[in-house]
């Protein structure tokens, strides 16, 4: 079981988060076209390595940015949204 | 009839304490502290079991979760455990052992004659032979003949091994010489340092090997490391498994406890493992009969339980650790020989008689040994002790990720530093003897070799199977695998130790090929040729040894295994008669009355002829606040919801951005900055959550608020044409539009009205406090009689909803359905807006007009919930589906539900409801069943 | 199979209390309290003043204003009417979470099969999952806190009550 750091919280068992998706995908408005829109819906970069991440923290319901090693499953960063 | 007992050795036994045990036909005699192998080693029966795949006899081999022999089936206290390897046994008085794969007993076996058929049923032979018509044919008896313990369908072991989180500074797992050590240096350091050992005391192989550190006997050492820990604010564990590494430094150890186990998931700032290591066997031709034996195990029976394995006691080994132990046996005036494959060896111990340059190629038995050849020349003896080195048991650093180096010079594959976030010491790293183990130990906790006479690491002949030798040979006991097979996989290409494992099952099953994976991996490397690195080694995974299942699955079972929500007012519903089923996560009366079927209609009819009540205190209140919220909630909704009026309410649809609808519910605005989503009962959180990213996300959250006040409220809906008079009759005004809400007080508490239909008829959900919530169910339930009315459960409210086409989400609706499916299209076609899953309701799959869209059916029966729809004539396809189906007592008519495609322009269409190969005639009607024109509302 | 229609209800009533020889479980009375969200200290100020905001397994005082969210608590000893405020939403909250107060020698042994939560480390959140489900906790001295939505109090009761037999009092 991992340990992620909620950027509020601190850090806590894994099972008290939930991933949501990865970020850095805007979501596309005023009518994109459905290439754009199809992209942002299901196209995932799923990469070996770092990656950056929207994560839920149930408990106290915070969404944040965490950066981690998808491959060494190190976690190298959390940030709040705003 | 070889093993005895000592009259005097034995340190963990208490003789004051006798013990009976019965295995398989026979009682065996023992003391407390024993383990049942060492009981069965001292009552002298050597075929204790039978060979997974030939039924050959089989004897104790070692002491650990390395013994690939001793397997039963315990019960003691009812409960019976498969497979438990006698040497991690206690013995208890009363246990029953079953020995595994054997009818009736292990030394009658039925069975036996498969062995003459040895040379018939190489590796492979199963796969190769039985495939006419399937293997599935042949499986049932051959599983039947081969295979380990079996499982007790009538036990139900108790679901009360609870999992303990900890913390430390450093986690020592393995309290040999190396972890003592290493623990006692950090502990004096002020770290709090945990640990943890499988056996029942500290010392690792001290207890039998005995030794001197510091000037004085080495359980002055374990007692000042006990001392040190618990001064330090660590703890030690013994009888404690840790049986596996996971992510970040986590590992899990199981504790078996006097009363009861505990789970542990620890997380240390630093691993130390200090697991040692497990002594190779030899591979001379019959090496599997009862009798040859791992001298250190031999050594370890006779030290701690004076279990002494023979009287004419052969050492075959290459190594230095053998001469101590030697020496222990010669002392208990058995007759003993050491061979020693090397040229120059140690000094003989007393009474020990030694050969050098002597290679062991036979052992000669039927079901018992009486002797083996040693180079070309006969011996006679009762028991053969083997060591052909020793294996570091590494398991816990390759499951974190570890690496291994061949070592030639310690002539084992070691841990490579840096590859896991585990300090490796000791045997476990290939460093042996206990002065250098010792001086590991300290100095990977930063502390200083403590002082000892034996400063030697031990070395030992490499010694390896002779592929070249004659006999039957066996690599693996455990699964039956020989020498003959190993090379008969090498011949067929499976020469990956990974192919090699699974082909001939090789390293396989409890004993995870402890013994048998490094001469498995030595043999193939010898037959192909090639190094021992180049052959490489197979994979580490949890468990490092068997963990029952209810230790891993701990309490989670029965009502602790999926909670459900209880209704704060479930003891006056159970008093009315209710009976309860779960419903998204909470347990609610389904009916109320014994004979449910009969109840529900009952129910059903009497909410539309005079007045009824249910308990709607799961649905969801999620109070929505300040002045961001309605462009949240414009945001978050198809439908808009900043044109509500207060005091009104809206039924609104939530989509994902797949434009899949989500929930349903009704949104009440109380007030200009207030809002209520009564988000469905089973999706509370998720709407919250859903409505918390676009709050945090994309709006400012110091504008909008999301409070879930859901079981902070009892909410009692009032339903039918006399609900009015029934409220009138408790005092409550109900002056409301259809669709109205209002915030007011009965008595001195807060009372939220809300006239809103869940059934058709007109009704009213009263919300108050938790605290009042037992008073409004009184004052309603005395009322409720002079009305003529009734308390009615969830699957009335499923008719009366169903009657009028009012939807489920999740039950009326799938994962491809979208709002216009239901006959929501009106905001798709006028916002211009942004809102969730806008995008998705304009591609092209949510234009097409063959869509699967809600529908009623008119049908003659019943129909099956979930039968296919399917066109009367022409090629059978699937047209859609049943989502609701009910005989509606108030229509005295089957009413259904369906999704079906091109359903919105087939109304009156015949179709056919295809259900368990029969086809019946439906007719296409509109959702709503009963009064279309709303009138009742 | 389940058998959810067996059930008995078991909670633990409100000031009942439950105990082994080295566990006592109780369950406390509700006492006033609303959910906060947005302007803390400016709502706190208006509504508790004085009230301290404490977080996971912190002290509490009798009127406390128990950390949920970054931007959003739980207030105890103290209630509003529901509404936006200029700068902070209020919801009263009264019996929506029931707190079961933990004692005696085994307390960080019952707390420990719940979470891994390193309670030592002072998250500013009380908020935390236990025995799978969402909760808050808090202290009161030696006393632990364990503050559960209402429709889990059987849940929690059955779960804390563990294998030894408790006694009901």
């Amino acid at each position: 079981m991992q340990t992620f750091p909620c950027p509020f919280c601190g850090p806590r068992d894994e099972t008290e988060f939930h991933f949501a998706v990865e970020a850095d995908h805007p979501r596309p408005e005023n009518t994109p076209s459905d290439v754009e829109w199809a992209a942002y819906l299901y196209t995932v970069d799923a990469p070996q390595g770092p990656a950056r991440e929207i994560w839920l923290h149930i408990p106290c319901g915070e969404y944040f940015v965490m950066s981690r090693n998808t491959r060494t499953r190190d976690v190298t960063g959390s940030e709040a949204l705003r | 009839m070889s093993g005895w007992r000592h009259p005097d050795l034995g340190t963990e036994i208490d003789r004051s304490k006798p013990l009976t045990a019965k295995v398989d036909w026979t009682k065996i005699h023992g003391f407390h502290g024993d383990t049942l192998a060492s009981a069965l080693l001292a009552s002298g029966p050597r075929t204790i079991a039978r060979s997974f795949k030939y039924h050959r006899p089989r004897g104790l081999y070692g002491m650990g979760a390395e013994e690939p022999n001793a397997l039963f089936d315990i019960t003691r206290d009812g409960t019976t455990i498969p497979n438990e390897r006698a040497t991690l046994t206690p013995l208890t008085d009363g246990l029953k052992a079953r020995a595994v794969n054997a009818s009736p007993t292990a030394e009658r076996d039925r069975a036996r004659w498969l062995d003459l058929l040895h040379r018939a049923i190489p590796a492979g032979f199963y796969y190769k032979t039985f495939m006419a018509g399937g293997w599935h044919l042949y499986e049932p008896r051959i599983r039947a003949m081969a295979g380990l313990g079996r499982l007790d369908p009538n036990t139900n072991p108790p679901a009360d091994t609870p999992a303990r989180s900890a913390t430390c500074d450093l986690l020592v797992i393995g309290a040999g010489p190396a972890g003592l050590a290493a623990a006692k240096a950090a502990a004096e350091q002020e770290r709090a340092v945990w640990l943890i050992e499988d056996g029942t005391s500290l010392g690792g192989a001290l207890r039998w090997r005995g030794g001197e550190i510091d000037g004085a006997d080495w359980t002055d050492f374990a007692r000042a490391t006990e001392t040190a820990i618990l001064n330090s604010d660590g703890r030690i564990l013994t009888n404690t498994t840790a049986w596996g590494a996971f992510d970040h430094s986590l590992i899990a150890a199981w504790q078996r406890g006097p009363d009861h186990d505990v789970h542990w998931r620890i997380r240390p700032a630093d691993t130390i493992l200090a697991t040692g290591a497990v002594e190779r066997p030899l591979w001379p031709a019959q090496n599997d009969l009862p009798g040859v034996m791992s001298a250190e195990a031999a050594h370890h029976y006779l030290t701690l339980y004076g279990a002494v394995a023979g009287r004419r006691i052969l050492i075959a080994t290459g190594s230095d650790a053998s001469y101590a132990t030697a020496a222990a046996f010669a002392a208990t005036g058995a007759k003993v020989t050491l061979a020693d494959a090397r040229d120059a060896t140690p000094a003989a111990p007393d009474g020990v008689r030694v050969l050098s340059r002597q290679t062991l190629r036979a052992v000669h038995g039927k079901t018992e040994t009486w002797g083996a050849t040693l180079n070309d020349q006969f011996h006679s003896a009762d028991a053969v002790l083997v060591s052909g080195g020793f294996t570091p048991s590494v398991h816990l650093h390759c499951q974190s990720g570890g690496k291994l180096d061949w070592n030639a010079e310690k002539d084992a594959l070691v841990p490579r530093p840096g590859t896991s976030h585990m300090k490796v010491i000791g045997a476990a790293n290939g460093t042996f003897g206990l002065g250098p183990a010792l001086a590991e130990g300290a100095t990977a906790a930063g502390g200083l070799a403590p002082d000892t006479p034996d400063g030697t690491n031990w070395r030992w002949h490499p010694a390896r199977p002779d592929i070249d030798a004659s006999g039957r040979i066996w690599i693996d006991l455990q699964n039956d695998v020989t020498l003959k097979d190993v090379k008969l996989a090498a011949r067929e290409g499976f020469t990956s130790v990974e192919h090699l494992k699974r082909y001939t099952t090789l390293g396989m099953a409890t004993d995870q090929g402890r013994t048998s994976n490094f001469p498995g991996l030595a043999a193939m490397a010898d037959a192909t040729r090639r190094s021992i690195p180049e052959t490489g080694t197979t994979t580490f995974r949890p468990p490092v040894r068997p963990v029952p299942l209810s230790v891993i699955a701990g309490r989670r079972r029965g009502d602790l295994f999926n909670p459900l929500k209880r209704l704060p007012l479930e003891d006056a519903h159970r008093a009315q008669g209710a009976v309860f089923r779960e419903y998204g996560g909470w347990l609610r009366p389904s009916a109320y009355g014994k004979d449910e079927a009969a109840a529900i209609q009952a129910e059903a009819e009497a909410a539309r002829d005079t007045v009824a009540i249910y308990d709607a205190s799961p649905l969801g209140k999620l109070d929505i606040i300040g002045p961001g919220a309605p462009a949240l909630l414009d945001f978050a909704f198809y439908n808009r919801l900043s044109t509500l009026k207060p005091g009104r309410a809206r039924y609104a649809f939530l989509l994902r951005e797949s434009g899949i609808v989500f929930d349903d519910g009704v949104v009440l605005r109380p007030s200009e900055n207030r809002f209520i989503v009564s988000a469905s009962s089973s999706h509370v959180d998720a709407v919250r959550l859903l409505l918390e990213d676009p709050r945090q996300g994309r709006f400012d959250p110091s504008q909008v608020a999301i409070h879930d006040v859901t079981q902070a409220w009892t909410t009692l809906t009032v339903t039918g044409p006399r609900a009015p008079e029934l409220l009138a009759a408790v005092g409550i005004d109900v002056d409301l539009p259809h669709m109205g809400v209002a915030e007011t007080t009965w008595g001195d508490a807060p009372l939220r009205i809300a006239r809103i239909s869940f059934t058709g008829d007109r009704s009213y959900e009263l919300s108050v406090p938790l605290r009042q919530g037992p008073t409004l169910h009184t004052r309603l339930d005395v009322a409720l009689g002079a009305v003529d009315g009734r308390w009615i459960g969830l699957e009335a409210v499923m008719i009366l909803r169903a009657e009028k086409g009012y939807i489920v989400i999740g039950k009326d609706t799938d994962g491809l359905t979208m709002p216009h499916d239901l006959g929501w299209g009106g905001p798709r076609d006028t916002r211009e807006d942004e809102y969730l899953g806008k995008s998705s309701l304009f591609t092209e799959a949510a234009m097409a007009a063959d869509r699967r869209q809600l529908v009623g059916l008119s049908t003659t029966n019943v129909v099956s919930t979930g039968a296919h729809l399917v066109p009367l004539d022409g090629p059978r396809r699937s047209l859609g589906f049943v989502t609701s189906s009910y005989q509606s007592p108030n229509l005295r008519r089957p009413i259904a539900l369906a999704l079906l495609e091109g359903g919105a322009a087939m109304q009156g269409a015949e179709i056919g409801v295809f259900h368990n190969g029969a086809v019946q005639r439906a007719r296409v009607t509109k959702a709503c069943a009963f009064d279309p024109e709303g009138e009742r509302l | 199979m389940m058998k959810e229609r067996d059930w008995t209800d078991g909670a633990l009533a409100e000031d009942e209390t439950m105990s082994a020889a080295s566990l006592a479980i109780h369950r406390a009375p509700a006492a006033p309290s609303c959910m906060i969200s947005g302007d803390l200290e400016a709502a706190i100020a208006a509504l508790a003043p004085g009230a301290r905001s404490i977080g996971l397994f912190q002290d509490r005082p009798p009127i406390a204003a128990i950390r949920i969210a970054r931007d959003r608590t739980l207030l105890v000893g103290a209630t509003g009417e529901p509404g936006w405020q200029g700068g902070y939403a209020i919801s009263p909250a009264t019996g929506l979470y029931t707190c079961f107060q933990i004692s005696g020698a085994n307390i960080m042994d019952a707390l420990a099969e719940g979470t891994g939560a390193d309670l030592a480390a002072s998250s500013p959140a009380a908020s935390l999952q236990f025995a799978g489900i969402t909760c808050l906790l808090t202290r009161q001295g030696k006393m632990a806190e364990l503050w559960v939505e209402s429709a889990m109090a059987t849940y929690i009761t059955t779960w804390l009550a563990g294998r030894d037999p408790m006694k009901r009092a």
